[in-house]
Formats: structure tokens, sequence, C-alpha cells
């Protein structure tokens, strides 16, 4: 079976190249203001009707039959070119595009943007504007990715305010966060309200939800692939932000012009420092005097060499970390001093090669070092005064991270245009410590208890190969096949998956395709997490010979319509069942440490399937999207660990979404983008019965010996809890200058005041619920400041 | 040292606890959609040869049960009542009529009234096919059909002493069962330990592991034996099917726990229960001895589609005890 497949294959290698193409163009296309590489910009021959975009080194390679070649350039937001070729041999061409200067900068007059909506083979694809994600407004008014996500089809928010994103009926650890390739274990800052990525340092995003191209593997169900700026190759630049709660500044620019480069972007919160003074004053007469302090920051720092047309060598830095700390001293009487400090956050370094080994055959080769830390330390002092002399001590110390070192070697052959190959390697070692707690108490120096110790580690090793060929038959047809293979090992447990990746298109018309995806994805890893916030006690733990990895099977279909010039619409069906999902069991806290961690967990099932309608319209004053999503999601384990092995509705089984996002450009100086979502309420367990416990009745004697209330949840997720809608409003105003721009931003999120249910109780009167509500309207401000 | 663990590490919920305290609201919301009519709440373990009782109750729509702000003699003009929907005095499902039937005749019938047992005189024989009818103009009709064929409990040894084990008086139980190779559940009960003490035994020996604690999720009683629990002390013969289970238990000797002095004899029992017994109570301890943050909660597995609780049978091994002489004499030491 598997030679019958390679002989067709080959056949169609030979076939897809005998097609009569003699002579290919390549190079890079790159900002001609910045010199910063394109990703996703499009070559387009129209005699021929072929084309292809560049990759994430802004490198492209196109093999035309033409000796006089017509090729069209274009990329969203920048001007088309045109471009008449005479060539009599295999031609290297940098390309550099100028950014649109008539128009603003969100809006689109080339049709690269309407090609690749039509022409991409993968249904589940989203490429997403950094600048439109730069001008939604949000809770903290700090401009964020991932709350940008969850306006799209398909992607679910999780606890209100908080950047979880829940797609197609996956978990929120199901989702994978590449920074310039590299995963990131931790998105979140601030206990997950705000995003881990700042926008101002990023250059392109694309987010896949179904339909993954083999390079990706790891997570089962989204993924989301961010490559930040280079820097710019002309002039030093830059710009600052103060916002409500936090300030960040950007710069880059040529160290030696055409040659290297940098990015830097820095962000940091001051909570911690308006605090200070207010904390001060409000304790200043107490004997108890005590103080809290939070801030986080992230770095995103990019130094890029282009030795020459064919070598470059990059050096990023991602940093981010989030740092809480509270102390409490108390002497009068007696003496107490409490102190805890908690660190969470992500730190990667990458170094990558790129290398163009010919006309055809691209390559990149990079090693990277990754680590996901959160650490906890306390300390407990008391000495008593009055009575005897007492000197109690007690410490506390935690620690989880996962480090990995990663080498990397991906390649991409252009074989003609109608044909390339991305295939390449990957080997990952991952140095896992879920958890290393200390705990001791000593009473006059000597121990009070015994000390509480928990010490895991674990070491794993993974070997990734992938292969993916696109072929495009004819006008009207393309298709994308590839494999990922994946061998994981894990002290003595070793899995090997192979994930076959297909994505088909068949175009109608010029304005009409029809995509259909089949994917399958596996993750070795698994988040403990309380499912409502971020926080530093969430584990990643590796799967372990009685937890397995889960495996997403995912096909979707849709249909793609470009109505007119810049309005597309799309709909879209999936349906994809997950294996071994996990999930706490029955009564078990969630809240809690890796110790026995498989045996608090159950692995079961679960399904998803819904349709997906998106209205996009890019052109003109007025952008935006409308989104409607119907869908389903459901679990079952049938161990009968959770609802006694029966099938039941997941938390965020969220029937019906919609989602519309608006933005207009009023004036030369002012913009305004509203975004509003209206969804069904998350479900969550309520209970729907009580009565006192027949156990604890002592018949002998007619009297209850203990009267415990027993509440009756049914099954699990039973209450879906009321609607959510909210409008948030951001208003830009922007001045310019003669090497200065000015913008003021006015954001309300949720501006009509509507109290979202963000979890419910019991009232004190029968039929009666209280909802809890965490988020009212809130006005934020920021202003920034760009060099120009 | 535990309990000191779980505090500490919730400290990082702060930030967020004053996040929520800056921006909260709280708001009503009806609930009453498809909350379950009222239903009949009975647990009831019958066995040949012995008398039957039940005690029925019912259960309520969820609430909390008890106005503490609503003032008796206010001006409000609401002279009552106070007391919302259950409470431990009317949860019981007065005016119920319980009828046992035996291989398909009407053997008995009685009302539940001034929440008394319900007694039968009927005394259930070997073989028998019998059918509880529970039925209350309020309620849904609840049925139960039991069939008396249990198979013989085989206790092989059984010896109760009362020793001194780690510094604390207890009755220490030794016990060998000879499983039958079906698929058998199994329940302890004593009238002269207390029930905390009950729960919480200290295992001395165990043929095959993790039987007697097999119930317990690593919940909050995680961290040894000593704290782990077994709520109604059932235990499946998963791991030792058609073989023998030896077991010795230690119980605390409870001395504020006052069983009944009138009786001079007091009885250590052994059951055999059948699946539905043992899921109730199963379900229910796990249920009860549920603890911690974010938690979902324990679904109760009742053996009925309209109420709540189980009708079943069993077999007992019962061991009388002499209590004063029992403890008597000085407990040894155990080594």
């Amino acid at each position: 079976m598997y030679n019958k497949i390679l002989l067709l294959l080959l056949v169609v290698l030979f076939f897809a190249d005998a097609f009569g193409q003699k002579y290919v163009v390549n190079g890079y296309i790159y900002d001609g203001q910045t010199n910063e590489t394109l990703i996703g910009a499009t070559v387009y021959e129209p005699s021929s009707k072929s084309g292809t975009t560049t990759n994430a080194y802004g490198f492209y390679s196109f093999k035309t039959s033409f000796a006089e070649a017509l090729l069209e350039i274009s990329f969203v937001g920048y001007e088309k070119q045109v471009l008449q070729l005479t060539l009599t041999k295999d031609t290297l061409l940098n390309i550099y595009l100028n950014p649109s200067t008539t128009l603003d900068e969100v809006v689109i007059r080339d049709n690269s943007e309407q090609q690749r909506f039509l022409k991409d083979e993968i249904p589940g694809k989203i490429e997403i504007n950094p600048q439109i994600v730069a001008k939604m407004p949000t809770l903290t008014g700090e401009s964020d990715l991932l709350k940008a996500l969850q306006m799209l089809p398909g992607v679910k928010s999780g606890t209100e305010g908080t950047v979880g994103l829940y797609v197609r009926g996956g978990n929120s650890d199901q989702n994978l966060y590449l920074i310039d390739g590299i995963e990131v274990y931790n998105p979140n800052h601030l206990m997950g309200f705000i995003s881990a990525f700042n926008t101002d340092a990023i250059k392109n995003i694309d987010f896949y939800k179904g339909g993954f191209p083999a390079q990706f593997g790891g997570r089962v169900s989204s993924v989301m692939d961010i490559r930040n700026k280079d820097g710019n190759n002309e002039k030093i630049k830059g710009d600052f932000s103060i916002g409500l709660i936090s300030a960040k500044m950007n710069l880059e620019g040529p160290i030696k012009t055409d040659k290297t480069t940098f990015s830097l972007s820095f962000r940091r919160t001051y909570l911690d420092l308006l605090l200070k003074p207010i904390i001060w004053y409000a304790t200043r007469d107490d004997d108890d005097k005590y103080s809290f302090a939070y801030h986080f920051y992230d770095i995103n720092a990019k130094i890029k060499h282009r030795f020459n047309p064919e070598n470059s060598l990059t050096l990023s830095v991602y940093s981010g970390r989030d740092k809480y700390s509270f102390s409490d001293k108390y002497d009068y009487e007696d003496y107490e001093n409490s102190q805890a400090d908690v660190f969470w956050g992500n730190t990667i370094v990458t170094l990558d090669w790129s290398h163009k080994y010919s006309a055809q055959l691209f390559g990149n080769l990079s090693l990277s070092y990754n680590r996901y830390r959160s650490s906890m330390g306390s300390e407990f002092d008391f000495t008593g005064y009055e009575q005897e002399k007492i000197k109690y001590h007690t410490e506390y110390t935690f620690l989880s991270a996962v480090e990995d070192i990663i080498l990397k070697d991906n390649f991409n052959y252009y074989l003609n245009a109608y044909n390339s190959f991305n295939f390449g390697v990957n080997y990952t070692h991952h140095h896992y410590t879920p958890e290393i707690t200390n705990i001791y108490s000593t009473e006059n120096g000597a121990y009070a208890t015994d000390p509480y110790k928990v010490s895991n580690n674990k070491d794993a090793d993974e070997f990734i190969v992938y292969a993916e060929d696109v072929i495009t038959f004819n006008e009207q047809t393309s298709l994308r096949a590839g494999v990922h293979a994946d061998y994981y090992n894990v002290e003595s447990v070793s899995y090997f998956s192979l994930q076959p990746r297909l994505s088909f298109r068949y175009s109608v018309s010029d304005n009409l395709s029809l995509k259909a995806g089949y994917a399958v994805m596996r993750q070795n890893i698994h988040l403990l997490s309380n499912g409502l916030f971020s926080l530093p006690t969430d584990l990643w733990v590796p799967v372990t010979e009685l937890i397995k990895p889960i495996t997403s099977n995912q096909v979707s279909a849709g249909v793609f319509w470009q109505i007119k010039e810049g309005i597309n619409a799309g709909m879209e069906a999936y349906y994809k069942k997950l294996d071994k999902v996990i999930d706490y069991k029955d009564g078990v806290s969630s809240f809690n440490n890796s110790e026995n961690w498989e045996q608090k967990v159950a692995q079961g099932s679960g399904k998803a399937y819904g349709a997906e309608l998106s209205i996009q319209k890019n052109t003109g004053r007025l952008t935006g999207w409308i989104a409607y999503t119907l869908s389903w999601s459901k679990r079952v384990y049938p161990g009968g660990e959770i609802n006694n092995g029966k099938e039941f509705y997941d938390r965020f089984d969220v029937r019906h979404q919609f989602n519309a996002v608006a933005s207009v450009r009023l004036s030369e100086k002012w913009d305004v983008t509203a975004s509003f979502v209206i969804n069904s309420g998350a479900r969550t367990n309520v209970p729907i019965a009580s009565y006192y416990n027949p156990m604890g009745y002592n018949a002998s004697y007619g009297y209850f010996s203990s009267s415990e209330l027993i509440n009756i949840y049914g099954e699990r997720n039973n209450f879906r809890m009321p609607s959510y809608h909210r409008l948030d409003l951001g208003f830009n105003r922007t001045s310019k200058k003669k090497n200065r721009v000015s913008i003021w931003s006015f954001n309300v999120y949720n501006a009509y005041n509507h109290k979202n249910a963000f979890f419910v109780f019991l009232s004190d009167k029968p039929n009666t619920l209280r909802a809890f509500s965490i988020m009212p309207v809130i006005p934020t401000v920021s202003y920034t400041r760009k060099f120009i | 040292m535990k309990t000191l663990n779980n505090k500490k590490k919730y400290i990082h919920l702060l930030p967020v606890l004053v996040i929520m305290l800056f921006s909260s609201c709280i708001y009503e919301i009806d609930y009453d959609g498809d909350l379950p009519e009222d239903r009949f709440v009975v647990t009831a373990l019958l066995e040949e040869g012995s008398p039957m009782s039940f005690t029925v109750f019912h259960s309520a729509v969820p609430g909390l049960y008890y106005d503490y702000e609503d003032d008796w003699d206010d001006d409000d003009g609401d002279s009552g009542p106070h007391w919302y929907n259950l409470n431990e005095y009317n949860s019981f499902a007065d005016s119920s009529y319980i009828s046992v039937f035996v291989n398909g005749e009407l053997k008995e019938a009685a009302m539940q009234t001034d929440k008394a047992p319900v007694k039968f005189d009927y005394i259930p024989k070997h073989g028998d096919d019998m059918l509880v009818r529970i039925e209350n103009t309020k309620y849904k009709t609840v049925e139960q059909r039991l069939k008396f064929d249990m198979t013989p409990l085989q206790i092989d040894s059984f010896n109760i002493s009362y020793q001194i084990v780690s510094s604390d008086n207890c009755f220490v139980v030794y016990l060998e069962i000879n499983d039958d190779g079906g698929n058998n559940y199994y329940m302890l009960d004593a009238d002269f330990i207390s029930p905390s003490s009950l729960m919480n035994p200290k295992i001395l020996y165990e043929s095959h592991p993790e039987v007697y604690f097999s119930n317990n999720n690593g919940m909050m009683y995680s961290v040894d034996d000593e704290d782990k629990i077994n709520r109604f002390c059932v235990f499946t013969n998963e791991k030792f099917k058609g073989r023998k289970y030896t077991l010795k238990l230690a119980f605390k000797q409870d001395y504020y726990y006052n069983p009944d002095n009138s009786a001079e004899e007091h009885v250590f029992e052994v059951r055999k229960i059948d699946a539905n017994a043992y899921n109730y109570l199963y379900s229910l301890g796990n249920y009860m001895d549920a603890w911690g943050m974010s938690m979902n909660p324990v679904t109760i597995q009742d053996a009925f589609t309209d109420a709540y609780g189980f009708i079943s049978i069993k077999k007992s091994y019962k061991k009388a005890v002499d209590l004063s002489a029992l403890i008597s004499g000085n407990p040894f030491v155990l080594h």
C-alpha cells in the first residue's frame, strides 16, 4: 500500500515538474521603508495564473516558463508592484514594497489577502493583522492579541476578562503558542488577564484551528504562529506608550546598514509603584505594617545579521516574568513577620541560521533554549514577648519548571510554480520539574514538625520528522498533503505517532472556493490547572505509562466567497474527536500539587462539532468582521470517575456565539473601534435538589446524629449560566508632526455595564441563584508617542 | 503540615481576590428551569430472617433553609414560615404508604407517621421475590424489586481484641473473608465504635493492598494511611475475587463516644451488600469527603430513577462483643 502511494507521488512530481518551466526567480520581499522582510507576500504570474508566497523569512522562489515574465507582487497595506522581467537564467530578485501612503494602514487595495483567502488550501487558517489587534479596545487598555483572537469564529473565551482560548471544543492547554517557531508555555500575565505577547514587537500572526500544516505538532486544538520584527534596516526609530497599568517602549534600527539590525520591545506594569505610597499612607499609624506589590515585564529582543544574500543569523530573546510579593510585619506585644514572593514566567533564547542552499531550496537551522518556571517562597516568624519567649519560624518554597533544548532544521523546496515541499527534523530534550516543595517549621531552633518535601523531575526526548507537499494541480485545484511523525520518550515510556495532514482546495470560480482539511494532532504534556485563572501553581506534566497522550482527529470543510472586492465571507463546518483528554475526577480539588496527580485525573474522550460563519470587510473607512458560531462540545469518561461514566457537556460548550468588530476612520485624527460579543453562557455545576443525609439518621433514637445536607447535581456541568454579552469601545486620536506621531487611546470595557455572571451560587431564596459579576464598565486611557 | 502547605499555596490568590473585591457585584437570577420535582429519599438494607424497617425522607429544591435576618416579630406581616423548604424536622416524608409484596402477593402495608420508622411484622425468607413500593401523593412512586438469594457470607476467622496501637487504645479486628468469586461488595459496622473512628481505622495488615481504602480518591486525605478514610466501611472484591482476603484493622477507642450502655453486648457486623447499596455508599462517601477549591462535585449514584438512595439486601456476620469484658483488662501493647 505504502509503495503504491510512494509511486503515485513520484509520478505526480514527475509530471508536475515536466510542465516546461525553466527559470527560477527567487529572493526576499522587503518593506521598502524599513527593509523588514515581509511574511506571506504574494508573487503572482497572471499569464500562468500561478503564484507563491514568502515564507517566514520573507523568501520566495517561483519557477516560470516564460522568458518574458510578468509578475505581480503584493502584500496587505503595501502598494502592488508589477514587474516585467526578461529572463535568461535563474534570477535573484529582491523586491521592496512601499507601504501605501494614501490610505489608512488597515485599508487594503492589493489583492494578496483575497488571493490567500481564496487560494490557500488550509480551511482553518486565519491571518491576523497586528495593526488591527493594536486598535481593538481591551480591559486594561493594553492591546492584546489573545483577546483579539477570542473575537474570531470557533474561539471562545474562558473566565471573564482572561485570555484563555477554547478553540473548537478544546481546552485552554491545547493551544500551541509559538514565538519565532518556539513554544511559549505560559502565554499569560496577571493571572491570565493580559497575554504575554507584546503586540508592538509582532510582525506577523497566523492562527490555525484546523487543517494544520505538517510542521506543527504538540497541541491538539490550535496553533498560533507569531513572528517578531527583525528591526528597521534604514534608521533607528522607536516609540513609547504609557497606559493605565503599564508602560512600554520599542526601539529598532540598523547596527550596520544592510547587514545588522536590532529590535527591542520592553513592557512593564507599574501597579507596584502606584500602590506603594497608598499602602504606606494607609498603614502609617498602624502597628501592623503590610505591603503587597505586583508587576510583570516582558522583553522581546532580536539581532539579525545578514552575511550575504544566502545567509543570515538571528539571535532572539523573549523573557517575561510576573512577580507578586507580600509582607506583613507586626511588632507590638508580640513580633510577627511574614513574607511571600511569587515569580513565574518564560525565557526563550533562539539562535537561528537561515540559508539559501539554491534558488529553490531554503532552510533554517535553529538552536533554542526554552524555560518556563514558577517559584514561590514564604517565611513566617513569630516571637512571643509576653509569655515565655518562643521563637517560631516556618518556611515554604515551591518550584515548578519546564526546560527545553530544541534543535530544528526546516526546509522549503520550491520544485516549480505548482509544487513545493516543506520538510524538517526537530529534536527536543525536555526537562520537567513538576514540583519541588519544601516546608519546615522550627520552634526555638528545633524542628516543630517533620519537614515536608516533594521533589520530582523527569527527562524526556522528542524526535519529530515532517514532510509536506503543496501541489497546485491547476488553477482550480490544489492539495497540501503531509505527515508529522512524533516519537516521545519519557523515562521508560515511549509513544510514537504518525499524524497525517491533508488540506484541499477547489475553486468553483474566481471568487468562490471550497476547502476541506483533515488533521491528526498529538499532545504529550498536560497542564494541571484550576481552570479559572492562570496561576503559578499550574503545572505542566508529561505523559506517563498510565496517562497517555491526547490525540485529536479533526475534519473540516468550508465555502469561501469573495462577495466583492474587500468583502469576504466564509462558512466552515468541523467535527473534532478528542481521545485521552484528562480532567479532575469528581470531588477532587484542582487547586492542588503534583503529588499523586495520576490518581486525581481521569482520561476520557470528547467530541466537538459545529459551524462557523464570518463576513469580513477589509477596505474602506469601515473595516471589521462579524462572526457567528454554532457549536457543541461533549466529554465522556468511560471509567466512571467523572459523571458516573455518562456523557456530559463540556464547561465551555457554548451553543451560540456572535462577534462583531468594526473600526471606523472618522477623520485624519480620529478613529473608533468597537467590538461586541454575545454568546450562550458557559456551563457550571449547580445543585438541582437537596436532602438530609439519611445515613445520618438514627432510627433507634429518632434523630439525626449527623445532619448533613446533601446537594444533588444530577450531572457535571448541569447548569448553563445566563447569556454573556459585552460591548467594548476604543477611541484613538492620532496627531502627526514632523518626526513624531502622538496617539491618545481611550478605551471603555463593557461600555453599557452589563453584569455578566462570573460564577453562580445558591441564593437564600428557593428557585433563585446568585450571580457574581466582576467586570463592570472600566474606562482606560493610554498615550503613545512614536518617533519616525 | 498538609494544612500549612495548602494555606501557603493559596497566597497567590490574594491579587485575584483583591481584583474581585474592587470590582464585584452580586445579583439574583431565576433558577426554576429544569429542577426535578421533590422526590423520596430512602436507604434500607434488608436481610432474610431479620425484621424490616423503613424511614422515608424527601428531597427539596435547593436553597438555604433559614432566614436569620427575618425576625419572627417584625412588622412585615409575614408571620412565617421562616424556615425554607427543608430542615431536619420537615425532611421526613410522613403519610407515605409502604407496601411489601412477596412473590406477587401483598404481604403487608403501613404508613409512616410522626417521623417514626415503619416496621413490618413479615420476616423475609430465603428465596423471596419481594417488591417494595412507596407511595405518596406528593412524590413519584418508587418501587424496588429484591431477590433474597444472596450467596452466604463466608468468614473463616474473626477476632476482636483491645490493644494499644501507636499509643492509642484501639479495638483491633482480625478478619478473614473467603470470597466466592462473584461480584461481591462488603461493609463493616459496629455499634460500639464511634462513626469517626469507624471511618478512619489504621490498617495493620491487608493481604491484598489498597482494597480497603480503594474508594479514597487521593483527595484531602492522601498523604499517608493515617489520614485515609473509608466513610461507610465499604469495599469490593475486585482484587481478591474467589480468594481469601485478610484484614487487620485498629479502630481508636473514642472516650467521648457513649454507645448504648444499657446493652450488655454489642455487635461488630461484617456485611455482604449488593451493588446498589455499594454504589450509593461509595459515591456518598466520596461526596462527603470531597474537599478543596475549584472542585467538581461528586455525583451520587442512586439505585432509583425517580428517587434518591437505595433499598437493598445484605447478608450479615455478627460478632457479639461484651464491651465491658473486653476493655476491663489492661490492653496489651501491639508491636
